[in-house]
């Protein structure tokens, strides 16, 4: 090939990579906010089974926030803020949900609206799943998650907790024939 | 004598360059398993560098390649590269946690074709497109179910026909773009449009399927009815510019766009028209004769479609889109059997229809075979014939 052929095509080589990096380095920039954030909550989980949840490699987590009382002009699909109160042992609970978001000294987290039965009304914050490598083994009985929040209640989960420490994830050795 | 000496040498250095090539594979995979072995204990700034790096890496080495004349190995790695970038964006989305619903997922698919669609063209490389256009079927059929997960909507199969009916009009628009300027993106785009144009009759040719396209009780959420908006939007801009531009430029027959345009509002007026027979029993004896027409109707255009996508493929010199047209007859015999077996056969008649029925697709493949192979071949002899289906 021709050197001026050669350049366009290196050429063409760097504005691609250039592109593709600036596509990736904003996607983790965007997931990345709520972890730049020095907000951090603790939430409950409530109990989880190990054969029903794992699929493939990561667990749902069903968080004791995802039921709440349902509020007034709340309709599936609708974003709502759920306030946050610490208790005694540092777990943030449920204070009160709202359509609007509280104000910024405030602790909250943003859910979406799943499903309204009755008096209560099952909500999602995006942070129902946590992935991790084959093999991996940890205990899920009483775990708590330590999660980051962003200005907006956008939550990233930083560490998963047991009695206030960061969960024990044993990973099963790997040799030549496994 | 010299000349069989050149073609020994370059056999000799394909070979070892085969090796070579064999080789460099093998120490890629063995470093890449010992990385994956680690894989848990890195941290995820470190398993972000490792997955961007080997994207940059192996498009890096495509272009090498293909500046020195290996243009198909450069290719292929130009392809590795849009794969490992979309193996990026959703590790990414691992490492960080993300939300595994249709949504999320969509949206990742969404990243990952815009980006590969951006670098085949600046490339030029076709199969960098195809994984494009792969990636898009995946995500506009993920974003359609995520609409009904998220706001709990009716599962209507006429929504998501009329979505593959417009990215098929938006699909024939860019061939005929392509085809207006001589670039050789027009070949995938017409094997693409053929696909859904196909996939569309094949859905529309299931009994089952034709009483749920507009379900009882049905109603449009306004997010749907705003995508749907766009999407036909852009592809009815996208056809009217193309075949003007094709049109003008004397690569496209008028009565190959009315041809076209006849198509599309039939299968417009099809998915309408099976909103008169919603919701209606398919279980045996008790099927309407509206819903016996429909469906028969749908069965004798699949096969008239696939005839003339096999047309269209003779007709543009195209083995492949034969080979699709045939790919989907194959599946249609198949499909229309075992619904058959399943409609009309006791353990007996079950037992009965399976041998009838593997003798047919033994001899109907043998002849399927040879009339794919004559069709080929009547393709590639084909230089400037002026045959249309329309």
């Amino acid at each position: 090939m021709e050197s001026k052929s050669k350049n366009k095509e290196y050429m063409k080589l760097a504005i691609i990579l250039v592109v593709l990096f600036l596509i990736l380095g904003g996607f983790l920039l965007y997931i990345s906010i709520p972890l730049l954030s020095t907000k951090t909550a603790v939430l409950a989980t409530q109990p989880v089974d190990p054969f029903d949840l794992i699929r493939g490699q990561y667990i749902v987590i069903r968080y004791e926030i995802a039921s709440i009382p349902s509020i007034e002009g709340a309709e599936v699909g609708n974003n709502i803020y759920v306030s946050l109160i610490e208790d005694v042992n540092g777990t943030s609970r449920y204070k009160i949900a709202s359509l609007d978001k509280p104000s910024k000294d405030d602790l909250f987290i943003k859910g979406q609206v799943k499903s309204i039965y009755g008096e209560s009304m099952q909500v999602e914050y995006g942070i129902e799943q946590y992935f991790f490598e084959r093999g991996a083994r940890f205990e899920t009985r009483g775990m708590e998650v330590k999660v980051k929040l962003s200005g907006n209640g956008g939550a990233r989960i930083v560490e998963l907790l047991q009695d206030g420490e960061p969960v024990k994830i044993t990973y099963e050795n790997k040799t030549l024939t496994s | 004598m010299a000349g069989n000496e050149d073609i020994e040498l370059k056999q000799h250095i394909s070979f070892g360059a085969v090796v070579a090539t064999i080789g460099s594979i093998l120490i890629a995979l063995g470093i890449a398993w010992l990385i994956a072995l680690n894989w848990a204990g890195m941290p995820s700034a470190l398993k972000v560098l490792i997955l961007v790096s080997a994207t940059a890496g192996a498009y890096t080495a495509g272009v090498l390649f293909r500046t020195h004349d290996y243009e198909k190995i450069g290719g292929s790695l130009l392809v590795l590269g849009a794969l490992l970038y979309t193996l990026s964006i959703f590790l990414i989305a691992q490492t960080f946690n993300l939300a595994t619903s249709l949504q999320a997922n969509a949206f990742l698919l969404l990243l990952a074709w815009i980006g590969i669609l951006f670098a085949s063209y600046v490339f030029d490389s076709s199969s960098s497109l195809v994984i494009a256009l792969a990636e898009f079927l995946v995500w506009i059929s993920l974003q359609y179910f995520s609409f009904v997960e998220l706001f709990r909507g009716d599962f209507s199969v006429g929504i998501l026909a009329i979505i593959y009916l417009v990215v098929g009009v938006g699909l024939y628009g860019l061939t005929q773009i392509h085809k207006s300027r001589d670039h050789e993106f027009s070949e995938v785009y017409r094997y693409w449009t053929a696909f859904y144009v196909l996939l569309l009759t094949y859905i529309l040719s299931f009994q089952s399927l034709l009483t749920m396209l507009w379900p009882k009780g049905f109603e449009l959420t306004a997010n749907v009815l705003f995508f749907l908006i766009i999407i036909s939007l852009v592809a009815i801009v996208l056809a009217i510019v193309g075949i003007f531009m094709s049109v003008s430029k004397n690569k496209l027959t008028g009565k190959e766009v009315i041809g076209f345009v006849g198509l599309v509002f039939l299968y417009i007026l099809l998915i309408s028209l099976a909103s008169l027979i919603s919701g209606e029993s398919v279980s045996r004896g008790s099927i309407s004769g509206g819903l016996w027409v429909m469906w028969l109707f749908d069965n004798v255009l699949f096969i008239f479609v696939i005839l003339s996508v096999i047309g269209y493929g003779t007709r543009y010199q195209s083995a492949k889109i034969v080979n699709l047209a045939i790919m989907f007859f194959g599946l249609d015999i198949i499909t229309r059997y075992i619904g058959f077996v399943l409609d009309f056969g006791g353990q007996v008649g079950f037992a009965v229809m399976s041998i009838i029925g593997g003798i047919i697709l033994i001899a109907g493949g043998w002849g399927i075979e040879k009339w794919r192979r004559r069709l080929i071949e009547k393709t590639k002899e084909k230089s400037s014939q002026n045959y249309s289906i329309y």
